[in-house]
C-alpha cells in the first residue's frame, strides 16, 4: 500500500512540476518561438529573395540581420523550451516506458533525449537557409557538429537498451 | 441540487448572449469597414500599379533619352523622384485604410475564438488587432518596396539596399510585437490548461 502511495505522490509531484513549468515558462517561450518562426518565414520567403535581386552583398547582409534576430529570440526561448521538454517527457515516459518493460528513470532519459534530438534536427533545418546564404560549407560544418552531438546522445540511449540488446542476442 | 445549478446556467447563458451580441456587432462593423474602405483600397492599388507601369514603360525611357540636366541632376532621376512621391502619397492612404479593415477582421477573429472558448474580452480583441496590424503592415511594406525599388535605383543604386535594410530591421520589431500580442492570447490558454490540470490533481 505504502509503495503505491509513494508512486502516486511522485506522479502528482511531477504533474505539479509540469503545471509550474507551463505557468512560468509557457507563454514566454511560446512568444519567443513564435516570433523567431515568423521572422524566419518573412526573412526566408520575402526579404532575402528581395535582397537577392539587388546584389549578393545585400543578400548576405539581410541574411545576417535575420540570422542574428532569429538566434537572439531562440536563445531567449531556449531555457524555457528545455524545461518544458524535461517536464513534458514525463507523459510519454509513463505511458510507453512501462509498456516496453523499461525502468521509469531510463524511459524518462530516453524520451528526454529523443525530444532533444528532434528539436535539434528541426533547429538545424531552420538555420540551414541562413547558413547556406553565407556559405554552403558552414551548413556542412554545423551538420557535422550536430551529428557528433546526436551520436553522444544515441550512445546514452543505447546504454539504456544494452541489457535488452544482450538478452535478444542471447536468445 | 438542481436549485444550486440554476444561477450557473443563467450565468452561462448571459455570457453566451454577450458573446453573440459582440459577434453581431463586430460583423456589422467589419462589413461597414469593408464597404467604406474596400473599394478605396482596390482603387489605390490599381492607381499605384498604373503609375508604376506608365513610369517604367513610358516616362523613364523618354527621360533616359534626354541629355539635359536640371540643377546637376539628370532628367530620369527627377522623374523617378516625382513618381516616388506620387506612389508614397497613395500608399500612405492605403495604410490608413488597412487599419480600419484590420479592426473589423480582429473583431471577427476575437468573436470566433471567444465563442469556442466561452469567454470574450476587449483585451483579446486588442491583441488580435495588434497582431494583424503588424503582419499586414509588413506584407504591405514589402509589396510597396517592390514598387519603389526600381525608381530608387534610378536616383542612386545604393538607396534601395539601404531602404531594404531599414525595412528589415523595422519588420523584425513589428513581427516581434505582433507575436507578443498573440502570445498574450496563447498565455491565457496555457494558464487555463494548467488550472484544469491542477483541479484534476486535487480531485484525485
Amino acid at each position: 500500500m505504502k509503495g503505491s502511495e509513494k508512486v502516486e505522490n511522485e506522479k502528482n509531484e511531477e504533474i505539479e512540476n509540469v503545471i509550474e513549468c507551463l505557468k512560468t515558462h509557457g507563454a514566454k517561450t511560446i512568444h519567443n518561438l513564435l516570433s523567431a518562426f515568423l521572422i524566419w518565414l518573412f526573412g526566408n520567403l520575402v526579404f532575402i529573395p528581395l535582397a537577392s535581386t539587388l546584389n549578393w552583398q545585400a543578400r548576405v547582409f539581410c541574411s545576417l540581420i535575420f540570422f542574428v534576430a532569429f538566434t537572439l529570440l531562440f536563445l531567449k526561448a531556449l531555457p524555457g523550451l528545455r524545461k518544458l521538454i524535461d517536464a513534458f517527457s514525463v507523459f510519454p515516459a509513463r505511458k510507453y516506458g512501462v509498456k516496453k518493460g523499461l525502468n521509469y528513470e531510463n524511459s524518462l532519459v530516453l524520451f528526454r533525449h529523443l525530444f532533444y534530438v528532434i528539436s535539434a534536427v528541426i533547429l538545424y533545418l531552420l538555420y540551414f537557409p541562413f547558413l547556406a546564404n553565407f556559405h554552403l560549407s558552414i551548413g556542412g560544418i554545423v551538420l557535422i557538429l550536430l551529428l557528433i552531438w546526436i551520436f553522444f546522445l544515441a550512445l546514452r540511449i543505447l546504454s539504456i537498451f544494452s541489457s535488452k540488446i544482450l538478452e535478444w542476442l542471447q536468445s | 441540487m438542481a436549485k444550486r445549478e440554476e444561477p450557473k446556467v443563467e450565468e452561462h447563458r448571459g455570457e453566451e448572449k454577450k458573446i453573440e451580441e459582440f459577434g453581431a456587432e463586430t460583423y456589422l462593423e467589419s462589413a461597414k469597414a469593408l464597404r467604406q474602405v474596400g473599394a478605396r483600397v482596390f482603387l489605390s492599388i490599381g492607381a499605384t500599379i498604373l503609375i508604376w507601369v506608365f513610369g517604367q514603360m513610358l516616362f523613364l525611357p523618354i527621360a533616359k533619352g534626354m541629355a539635359q540636366e536640371f540643377l546637376g541632376y539628370p532628367v530620369h532621376s527627377i522623374i523617378s523622384f516625382i513618381i516616388i512621391v506620387a506612389l508614397a502619397l497613395i500608399i500612405f492612404t492605403v495604410f490608413v485604410d488597412i487599419r480600419r479593415l484590420t479592426g473589423g477582421m480582429a473583431g471577427v477573429l476575437a468573436y470566433h475564438l471567444g465563442k469556442a472558448s466561452g469567454e470574450m474580452s476587449v483585451e483579446s480583441y486588442k491583441n488580435f488587432r495588434t497582431a494583424l496590424d503588424g503582419i499586414l503592415y509588413v506584407i504591405v511594406v514589402s509589396l510597396a518596396y517592390l514598387l519603389f525599388a526600381s525608381y530608387l535605383a534610378e536616383i542612386n543604386p545604393a538607396i534601395p539596399a539601404i531602404v531594404l535594410i531599414l525595412i528589415v530591421v523595422w519588420s523584425i520589431f513589428a513581427l516581434w510585437r505582433s507575436c507578443k500580442a498573440i502570445a498574450n492570447v496563447i498565455g491565457r490558454y496555457t494558464s487555463k490548461w494548467a488550472d484544469e490540470m491542477e483541479k484534476q490533481i486535487k480531485k484525485a
